[in-house]
C-alpha cells in the first residue's frame, strides 16, 4: 500500500474517559479527506494522536512508511506532517512575519524561509499587508490565516487542519475556503475537520463521519448522496434541509 | 532605511559608555559606573531565562557565584593567565547550568523557582565543604589583579575595570538584542505565550530552554569572574540573597521581557541604593516602595513607560 498515512485500530482517551474506540483511517498521497461529526466525538483527539501531541492507548499510526510511535512532534513536523490546531490566540508578542519566520525555522526550513514567506503572502495577500503587526492584534480571520500560513511555512506533505473556519463570518469563511482550495493543489495530502459540512465536502475527495470515537459512515465528497446520508445520520432519518 | 533606524542607537550607546568615565572622574562615581556595567550584564543575562523564556530560574545567582569562584580558585592556585579565567568561568557556569536545568525538564512555574533556588543555596554548602579549595567561610583573598601589559586595571581610578565592564555590557546588550529577534528568541516567546501551538509547529521546549539556560549561564559566569577581579576577594556572599533581590529589583523595575529594560533597572537601583547608603534598613524599604510604585503605574517597568512615551511618534511614522 502506498498510503501516506495509515491509522489502525486506534484507541485513546483522557484519564478514564475513552474517546477513540479502535478507529482506522487511511490517507493516500495527494488525497484530501474530511472528517465530519458532532463536537466531542473524537475528531480533534484523532488528529492530536496522529501528530503525537496526544499519546494513543493502543493501535498503530504509520506515516510515510514508518511507525510514528515514540517520535517527537518536532521530528514529525520536520518530516512534513503539519498539524494546524484548532482556533488559537497565536503568539501575541510576535508579528505576522516573525511568527511565519519562526515556523519555518522550527520545521527545519531556515535557509529558504523567504521563499516560504513570498508563497504565504501570495496565498494570503492580507497577511502581506499586516506583516509588521503583532498577531495578538489581528482579527479572527486574519489569525486563522496566520495559523494556516505558519503551517505552509513548514512545507507540509500532510496538512492537518482542525476547524479552520470556527467562529468566522460567512464572508471570511468563504475567503478562507478559497485559500484552502489553492493550498490543496500544492500540498500532497490534507485532513480537514470543520463544522461547516458543505465546506468540507467541497474541499475534499472523501469524507468520514466520526461518531462516538469511531467512523460510522464514509463516502465520496462529490456526491449529493453523501450529504443526504449525513443529514440522516445527524438528524435521525430526516433528509430535509434545516437551515 | 528601517535597518538603519534599528541600529542607529548602537554607536550612540558605545559613545555614552566611552565618555561617561571621562566626565565622572572621582573614585566613587567610577566605582558606581563599574557596578552598573556588571549588574547590567548580569541582569541582561538573567532576563533571557526569566523574561524572554518565562522560566522561574533562580539558579542564575548560582552561575554568577560559580563563575566568581572559578576565577578566584584558578587565579590563586594555578599559574594560569588571569584573563583566561574569564572564558573558563563561562564554561564552568555552563556545566553547572546542565545540572540546574534538570528540574526544568519536568517541573513548571513556581516549582522550577524552588528547585533552582535550592541549587544556588547548595552551591554555598559546596563551597563551605571544600574549604581546602575554596577557603570555606573565609573566602579567597589575595586574588591577583588583571593587568594589561604593565598597567593594572586598577590604575587611574579603576578605569581599566570600567572599560572591561563597559565592553562586556555592550557585547551582552548586543547579544541579547540579536537573540531577542532571532528564531531562538521568537520560539522562546512562542513557548512562553502558547506552548501547545509552539509544540505543534515543531518547537521543542526542552531544547530551546536548555540553549537559553546555557547562554545565560555563560554570561553570568563571566560577570562572576569580573566581580572577583574587581573586588580582589570572593566569598559565599556571591550566592547570597543580597545579590538575588538586588538583581530581581533591577529586572522587574526595568521591565522583564524587554531587551534594554534591565540596563535601566541596573542604573536606577544602583544609584538609589548608593544614595541611601546611610539610611540603614530604610534603604531596602525605599527601594522596595520605589519598585512597587513603578510597577503599579507601569506593570511593564521602565521599559513599558518608555514605550508608552515613544508610541505616539511611532504611529505617525508608520
Amino acid at each position: 500500500m502506498n498510503d501516506l498515512l495509515t491509522v489502525d485500530g486506534l484507541t485513546a482517551g483522557y484519564g478514564h474517559t475513552k474517546v477513540l474506540r479502535g478507529i482506522s483511517l487511511r490517507v493516500g498521497a495527494a488525497e484530501a479527506i474530511g472528517l465530519l461529526g458532532p463536537n466531542g466525538h473524537g475528531k480533534t483527539t484523532l488528529l492530536r494522536c496522529v501528530s503525537n501531541l496526544h499519546r494513543a492507548t493502543s493501535g498503530s499510526i504509520t506515516y510515510a512508511g514508518s511507525d510514528t510511535r515514540g517520535r517527537s512532534p518536532r521530528d514529525l513536523v520536520r518530516r512534513g506532517l503539519i498539524h494546524v490546531p484548532q482556533g488559537s490566540r497565536l503568539f501575541p508578542q510576535l508579528t505576522v512575519e516573525e511568527a511565519l519566520r519562526m515556523s519555518a525555522a522550527s520545521s527545519g526550513h531556515t535557509a529558504t524561509w523567504r521563499d516560504g514567506l513570498d508563497h504565504v503572502f501570495t496565498v494570503f495577500p492580507r497577511l502581506g499587508e499586516r506583516r509588521g503587526q503583532l498577531t495578538g492584534t489581528l482579527s479572527g480571520g486574519e489569525r486563522q490565516m496566520v495559523s494556516l500560513g505558519m503551517g505552509l511555512m513548514a512545507r507540509p506533505t500532510l496538512l492537518i487542519l482542525d476547524e479552520p473556519t470556527l467562529g468566522l463570518s460567512p464572508k471570511v469563511k468563504h475567503e478562507l475556503s478559497e485559500c484552502i482550495l489553492r493550498i490543496r493543489t500544492e500540498v500532497s495530502s490534507i485532513i480537514l475537520v470543520d463544522g461547516d459540512m458543505d465546506l468540507v465536502l467541497s474541499l475534499t475527495d472523501r469524507y468520514h463521519v466520526v461518531l462516538h470515537g469511531d467512523i460510522v459512515h464514509s463516502g465520496a465528497s462529490d456526491t449529493t448522496v453523501g450529504r443526504d446520508a449525513m443529514m440522516s445520520l445527524f438528524l435521525g432519518g430526516s433528509t430535509d434541509e434545516r437551515h | 532605511m528601517a535597518n538603519l533606524r534599528t541600529w542607529a542607537g548602537w554607536p550612540a550607546y558605545a559613545i555614552v559608555l566611552a565618555v561617561l568615565p571621562l566626565v565622572l572622574t572621582d573614585p566613587h562615581s567610577r566605582l558606581l559606573l563599574i557596578l552598573i556595567t556588571m549588574y547590567g550584564m548580569l541582569a541582561l543575562s538573567w532576563n533571557l531565562t526569566l523574561g524572554f523564556a518565562g522560566i522561574f530560574n533562580f539558579a542564575q545567582i548560582g552561575f554568577f557565584g560559580i563563575g566568581a569562584y572559578t576565577a578566584g580558585i584558578l587565579a590563586t592556585q594555578t599559574g594560569i593567565d588571569p584573563w583566561l579565567t574569564l572564558p573558563i568561568s563561562a564554561v564552568s557556569a555552563v556545566l553547572a547550568s546542565l545540572v540546574a536545568f534538570l528540574p526544568v525538564l519536568r517541573l513548571r512555574g513556581i516549582y522550577v523557582g524552588l528547585a533552582t533556588y535550592v541549587f544556588s543555596q547548595l552551591c554555598i554548602y559546596l563551597v563551605l565543604g571544600q574549604a581546602g579549595l575554596t577557603g570555606g567561610a573565609g573566602g579567597i583573598v589575595g586574588i591577583p589583579r588583571l593587568t594589561l601589559g604593565e598597567t593594572s586595571l586598577r590604575a587611574d581610578g579603576r578605569i581599566g575595570y570600567y572599560f572591561l565592564g563597559a565592553a562586556l555590557l555592550f557585547a551582552t546588550t548586543l547579544l541579547v538584542r540579536l537573540i531577542s529577534r532571532s528564531t531562538l528568541g521568537l520560539s522562546l516567546l512562542a513557548i512562553r505565550d502558547n506552548e501547545a501551538l509552539a509544540t505543534s509547529r515543531g518547537v521543542s521546549r526542552v531544547r530551546q530552554h536548555l540553549i537559553i539556560f546555557m547562554i545565560g549561564a555563560a554570561l553570568a559566569g563571566v560577570a562572576g569572574a569580573f566581580n572577583t577581579y574587581l573586588n580582589g576577594v570572593v566569598s559565599t556572599d556571591v550566592f547570597g540573597f543580597g545579590y538575588l533581590t538586588l538583581l530581581l529589583s533591577m529586572i522587574f523595575l526595568g521591565g522583564s521581557g524587554s531587551v534594554y529594560g534591565p540596563i535601566a533597572g541596573a542604573v536606577v537601583v544602583t544609584l538609589v541604593t548608593d544614595a541611601l547608603q546611610d539610611a540603614g534598613a530604610w534603604r531596602d524599604v525605599t527601594v522596595a516602595l520605589l519598585i512597587l510604585v513603578v510597577l503599579w503605574i507601569a506593570p511593564k517597568g521602565l521599559a513599558g513607560l518608555a514605550r508608552r512615551a515613544i508610541a505616539p511618534r511611532v504611529k505617525e511614522n508608520a
